[in-house]
């Protein structure tokens, strides 16, 4: 995994007159960001799935990671995609179409000379 | 000959002298298991050490020699495998607290190949938990501590294959056995100071391997030189009906003879390749360049596709760790992780939306022409492995790097192609290789992206550098 995929943003700022919770989950995601109300309606999912297992501080941290998630995802919208145009399922690296021929498979290693060709 | 001797000799050597009884593959095996035990625990390298497994292979190894049985270029040789591989009845911790006692009865579909091929499996080796998929923010990441590097321990090894990487660095075992979702062979392999490969996707069958991202996860080699990778790449390749992902193709080591001439190869040095690198590494680079000059082609200034990589890795690796690890999550057994950023970040992998992960499965279609498209023209992409040198262990990787990259991050500037979530999502396979030193006698390397399945050209390439240099020679003092 790339170490830095994830970056957690730096400043905060509370919403008075809310539940403790959904303040902090509020507080984590700024304004400005066209997906906070998405990303605080989701840590309110967090909280009321796995707020037992969770501190107050913990789901802070939760939301903010979930508005840096979706701000990413937001990025995948940039590239123009087709109606037509279907999601890996079971992803091959080999490009569709007319390929250059390929070695044949590897013999048994039993067969193989120690350090001569096969 | 000392233990460290033994394990500094190249696989082809370590099997001339197997066969010419100069050495047994028992004496292999307990030099590496009294390095693994001298040296791993401070380089926070070693999960377990398989003593006993080891000493019975090696055993049957020297019988099988004796007898006129020969396995092939692996038999007899030692080696480690990340922890995240089943090894039957040998606990396989995923480098997770809460999965210690963890033990399956079965072997990976890897360890069985390489037990077929004669290797002698002596160690179980660190990782970052869950190979990072919860989104650590530091080094210190697994049960075992952090990895360090062999080269400086103050350093980190990189990540999540640390204990592959430092193993090999410190001349602990001949071979290791990685595994990469999105860096995860190459980033240690950098930062260690040794060669790492990562194949093409579908290569290696996964089968036994803790799962991240189905659609991503590789295993491969991690070793002194670039034929040493591919002697065992050619032991672990081909199709397994286990791992539905794998394919019908091969590898094979050393390649058929070809009808076709030899030509040279050709490479593009990607435009930007250098621009978010810190000093040392971009010197190391352009001196690379030039050694590859006198053996290829070398065109500059290639521009590479603009996808958004970063982000779609990220998506994908989220909705599929969330998978993955739901129970272990749900559970709250996570909250039991070393690193605090992976305490909480399964809580929001659980909230990636469904649209957004098809959107990123979606764009790899384009991301695969558009590359594949790039590597019909060359034989290989050639970029430094990371812009920076292994950070200091301790270091929260959401800080700036060290030293910091000049000029100062605010001003405006390209950054480098971003060649690891490219490769990865593209499934390409890749080669990291030394190419110097920076300061703290911290080790430098060189990328190499390949065309799917051209593991052979690119073995080729990499091994003409390493003929031409001598990085890949160097062990680190501090390890004796």
């Amino acid at each position: 995994m790339p170490a830095r995929r994830r970056r957690f943003l730096q400043s905060l700022s509370a919403a008075p007159l809310l539940p403790a919770v959904l303040v902090q989950a509020q507080a984590t995601v700024p304004e400005t960001s066209p997906t906070a109300a998405l990303a605080r309606h989701l840590a309110e999912v967090v909280r009321a799935r796995y707020g037992g297992q969770l501190e107050a501080a913990d789901l802070d941290e939760v939301a903010r990671l979930i508005g840096e998630s979706l701000d990413g995802a937001e990025k995948l919208r940039s590239v123009k995609l087709g109606n037509a145009d279907e999601p890996v399922t079971l992803f091959s690296a080999r490009r569709p179409g007319p390929v250059a021929p390929q070695p044949a498979p590897r013999p048994a290693a039993a067969k193989r000379p120690a350090g001569g060709r096969p | 000959m000392s233990a460290l001797e033994l394990m500094d000799l190249s696989l082809a050597e370590l099997g001339r002298r197997l066969r010419a009884r100069q050495v047994s593959a028992v004496e292999l095996a307990e030099a590496a298991l009294s390095r693994l035990e001298r040296h791993g625990p401070r380089l926070g390298a070693v999960v377990t050490l398989t003593r006993e497994l080891a000493l019975a292979q090696s055993r049957q190894a020297d019988q099988e020699l004796r007898s006129g049985k020969d396995r092939g270029p692996l038999h007899g040789i030692p080696y480690g495998a990340k922890d995240l591989l089943a090894a039957r009845g040998i606990p396989t911790t995923w480098g997770a607290e809460p999965l210690r006692e963890q033990v399956f009865d079965f072997d990976a579909t890897a360890v069985t190949r390489l037990r077929e091929a004669g290797a002698v499996l002596v160690a179980k080796l660190a990782m970052v938990e869950l190979a990072g998929g919860l989104g650590y923010n530091n080094p210190d990441a697994s049960f075992t501590g952090p990895g360090r590097t062999p080269w400086n321990p103050e350093h980190w090894s990189g990540g999540s294959s640390s204990g592959s990487g430092a193993a090999v660095a410190a001349r602990l075992v001949p071979f290791a056995i990685g595994s990469e979702t999105s860096g995860s062979i190459l980033t240690p392999a950098a930062f260690c100071g040794v060669t790492g490969l990562r194949p093409t996707y579908g290569l290696v069958s996964r089968h036994g391997a803790m799962a991240l991202s189905w659609t991503l996860d590789k295993l491969g080699p991690m070793a002194k030189s670039a034929e040493d990778c591919a002697l065992v790449l050619a032991a672990l390749a081909g199709p397994d009906p286990a791992d539905p992902a794998t394919v019908a193709d091969g590898f094979a080591w050393p390649p058929r003879p070809s009808r076709r001439p030899e030509r040279r190869p050709r490479l593009g040095v990607l435009r930007h390749a250098t621009a978010s690198a810190v000093p040392a590494v971009k010197l190391a680079f352009e001196q690379s360049l030039a050694v590859l000059a006198q053996f290829a082609d070398v065109d500059g200034d290639v521009p590479f596709p603009d996808f958004p990589w970063g982000a779609a890795v990220g998506v994908i690796v989220d909705a599929e760790g969330a998978s993955a690890f739901r129970e272990l999550i749900e559970s709250g057994a996570t909250r039991k992780m070393r690193a605090a950023a992976d305490r909480v970040g399964g809580y929001q992998m659980l909230m990636t939306l469904a649209v957004d992960y098809l959107q990123a499965q979606r764009l790899r279609g384009p991301m695969r022409a558009a590359l594949d498209e790039l590597l019909s023209r060359y034989d290989a992409l050639v970029v430094p492995t990371r812009n920076a040198l292994a950070p200091r262990v301790g270091y929260d990787f959401d800080k700036q790097p060290e030293p910091a990259p000049s000029p100062a991050p605010d001003v405006k500037k390209p950054s480098s192609p971003a060649t690891i979530p490219a490769g990865n999502l593209a499934g390409l396979p890749a080669l990291a290789l030394p190419n110097g030193f920076g300061p703290g006698g911290l080790p430098t390397s060189l990328q190499l992206l390949g065309r799917a399945f051209s593991e052979s050209r690119l073995v080729e390439i990499a091994r003409a550098f390493q003929a031409a240099t001598d990085w890949h020679r160097r062990r680190p003092d501090a390890i004796d």
